[in-house]
């Protein structure tokens, strides 16, 4: 294993790349909406997400971020209940915390003697 | 080594395979299994396709690859979370992964599971992957370009609509048969088309692909192609479909034939099969039981499933994820495909820890004294805890237990008034016994060969090219199969491939940002 820290990736690299990742799934599709995508431009509403294309984009985030095993849950059905809809800024929130927690644990194993798990 | 090719044909069986050879429907086929070496191939321990497909390329069972189904389900604490099954949700080294480790160019084409693509060296094209996001399925992306130009290219048959597709496992009305196998032929050429163009374009190392029709067809039309199923005197619609099923079988072994031709002669063909194929009947209500059982409550929003019980949609899981009281269900059945019965794990809401033990092993006992109405038989003859059917370190991904019904049938997650129903005809469902036929120069001329295991597959592909496997096979190649001189130039592969990867070591556990950059800039994002 890699004992060096892992340096959490920025949340403006994030967001840059969850709207990338927005824009080439959205790139040829037949929307309404005319306007440039924004963080605030919602899946559903804004660019036509089916929710087919929301598992593929989450599992395109998740491969090229390195973050696998997420808790979507806590995104998509928070308190037990579906959301209706969501906006890229709280979709890449989602990660860039996933990805602090992520490097938070394995700074945590970094430190701890061979054979032990952190205490959280 | 030798260019080695494997060609996948979902859901294929000799069961079907040699009746066909008798009546002369795929004489291609045939002659090449004659001139090799040709085994049953079994299957993962539930003969189904993520599952099964994923243990041919990793040598590894579902316990230790990870993969158990096309889903995978989360227990929240205000019920279930599922998602599809993803390329990174397969826990061990790929076939292409560690080829393309050693340098070795590759290709893999329509095989579940490998969604987003890994970067390999050489081209993957997923499959099960929806035509809206097929040209970024694809990798290297600029290979979607390379195949637009092909002649004939069409997206919607190299892609997969999950609804279309799903009509496969359900019943079709008579006029909708036709177009259902024409559309198979078609998406077959298209496949076809695609790898001989890799194959004759200065080809890879190892090029691996499905072809899925097979399994498709047999879903729907099982019993016009199991020779003791098929009607002596069919009506004129049945006759009808049978010829029609010939003609895919046919193209099939046509298009086998070119693929081969296009592969040449210098390399080494194996063709297999995820798993067999047979007969089903019987329905069992999974969670009508539970209910009945009071393990499962319902939240009063179901009806009754009606005549159509049987029909098994991705609709129909969302719907029972929500018609599922979860504050008062113990035990419930997600999906009809991996067979599986989820215990409720929830010191709140569930069985707690201390008593998981008991109540699984109580749930198993009830389940195997459950009988078969209509024959007077055990239903099951297996029910499994995850540790006896999956063991290994990803196994607490799998469900609590696995139904193997005698007949291999797949259960229904539907709200239902009866326990078990008989199919108005028999239905084609995956059995353990799938196919493994090897040819071309270095195999022996063996003829039939004891049963393989699905996990050997890898071991033999990787033998074939003079790799040693990276890290643990459950699987193993049989030395008799390969009818091989000395041969310097794969010792010294090995040699260099063990180099190779202590090379590829340090860059694996290389500082994380450098490799999420990496991987932006392999999948096309450019941070600024």
């Amino acid at each position: 294993m890699n004992s060096q820290s892992p340096i959490p990736i920025t949340s403006d690299a994030i967001l840059a790349c969850v709207m990338d990742a927005a824009a080439d799934l959205t790139q040829g599709w037949d929307r309404d909406f005319a306007d440039p995508i924004a963080p605030e431009s919602l899946l559903v509403s804004d660019l036509g997400c089916q929710s087919l294309d929301i598992v593929v984009l989450l599992g395109q985030l998740s491969s090229c971020l390195n973050l696998t095993d997420l808790p979507f849950e806590e995104l998509l059905m928070p308190e037990g209940k579906r959301v209706a809809d969501l906006s890229l800024a709280t979709l890449a929130d989602f990660f860039w915390e996933k990805s602090h927690e992520k490097a938070n644990e394995e700074r945590a194993f970094a430190f701890c003697p061979e054979g032990e798990s952190p205490t959280h | 080594m030798a260019r080695t090719v494997l060609i996948g044909l979902d859901g294929a069986t000799f069961t079907v395979l040699n009746s066909l050879f008798e009546t002369g429907e795929m004489p291609f086929l045939r002659e090449f299994m004659a001139r090799g070496a040709y085994a049953e191939l079994n299957s993962t321990v539930h003969p189904l396709t993520p599952a099964a497909w994923t243990s041919m390329i990793t040598g590894r069972t579902p316990g230790n690859h990870g993969i158990f189904d096309f889903i995978h389900c989360r227990q929240a604490s205000h019920g279930i979370f599922y998602t599809l099954n993803m390329s990174y949700d397969i826990r061990c080294p790929t076939l292409w992964s560690m080829l393309s480790r050693q340098g070795m160019r590759v290709a893999c084409l329509n095989f579940p599971v490998a969604f987003p693509p890994e970067p390999i060296n050489g081209i993957c094209v997923p499959g099960f992957v929806n035509e809206r996001h097929l040209n970024r399925a694809v990798y290297p992306p600029s290979f979607f370009e390379v195949m637009k130009r092909l002649p004939g290219f069409d997206a919607e048959f190299l892609s997969m609509d999950i609804n279309q597709e799903l009509q496969s496992i359900q019943h079709l009305k008579e006029d909708e048969y036709e177009p259902w196998i024409t559309y198979h032929i078609r998406r077959e050429e298209q496949w076809a088309n695609l790898i001989r163009f890799v194959l004759s374009d200065d080809p890879p190392d190892f090029t691996g692909f499905i072809l899925d029709g097979v399994d498709k067809l047999q879903h729907l039309c099982w019993r016009f192609l199991d020779p003791v199923l098929r009607p002596t005197n069919p009506t004129t619609w049945e006759a009808r479909i049978i010829d029609l099923c010939l003609s895919y079988f046919r193209r099939l072994d046509g298009l086998l034939r070119d693929i081969v031709t296009a592969a040449g002669p210098e390399t080494r063909i194996f063709v297999a099969s995820d798993h067999g194929f047979g007969a089903t009947e019987t329905v069992f209500f999974a969670n009508a039981w539970l209910a009945q059982k009071g393990y499962l409550t319902w939240n009063g929003k179901t009806g009754s499933s009606g005549p159509s019980a049987t029909d098994i949609a991705e609709e129909t899981i969302k719907s029972q994820v929500e018609n599922i009281d979860w504050d008062r269900t113990l035990a419930f059945a997600l999906n009809p495909s991996c067979n599986g019965i989820y215990i409720r794990r929830s010191d709140a809401h569930g069985i707690s820890a201390e008593k998981y033990q008991a109540f699984r092993a109580a749930l198993q006992q009830e389940l195997l004294a459950l009988t078969n109405p209509f024959t007077g038989e055990p239903f099951f003859s297996r029910v499994l805890t995850r540790e006896q059917a999956f063991s290994g370190e990803f196994s607490a991904r799998a469900p609590d237990l696995t139904l193997l019904m005698k007949d291999h049938g797949f259960l229904s997650v539907l709200h239902s008034d009866e326990i078990f129903r008989r199919r108005a005809e028999p239905w084609g469902t995956h059995y353990p016994e799938g196919i493994f036929i090897a040819g071309g120069p270095g195999i022996a001329s063996l003829g039939p060969m004891p049963a393989l295991e699905i996990c050997d597959v890898a071991p033999i592909l990787l033998r074939s090219l003079g790799v040693v496997p990276e890290g643990e096979m459950e699987g193993c190649c049989p030395e008799a199969l390969f009818d091989l001189q000395p041969n310097p130039e794969a010792d010294n592969l090995q040699v260099a491939s063990a180099g190779a990867l202590q090379g590829q070591e340090q860059g694996l556990y290389a500082d994380v940002e450098e490799e999420v950059l990496k991987r932006l800039q392999l999948t096309g994002y450019l941070l600024q």
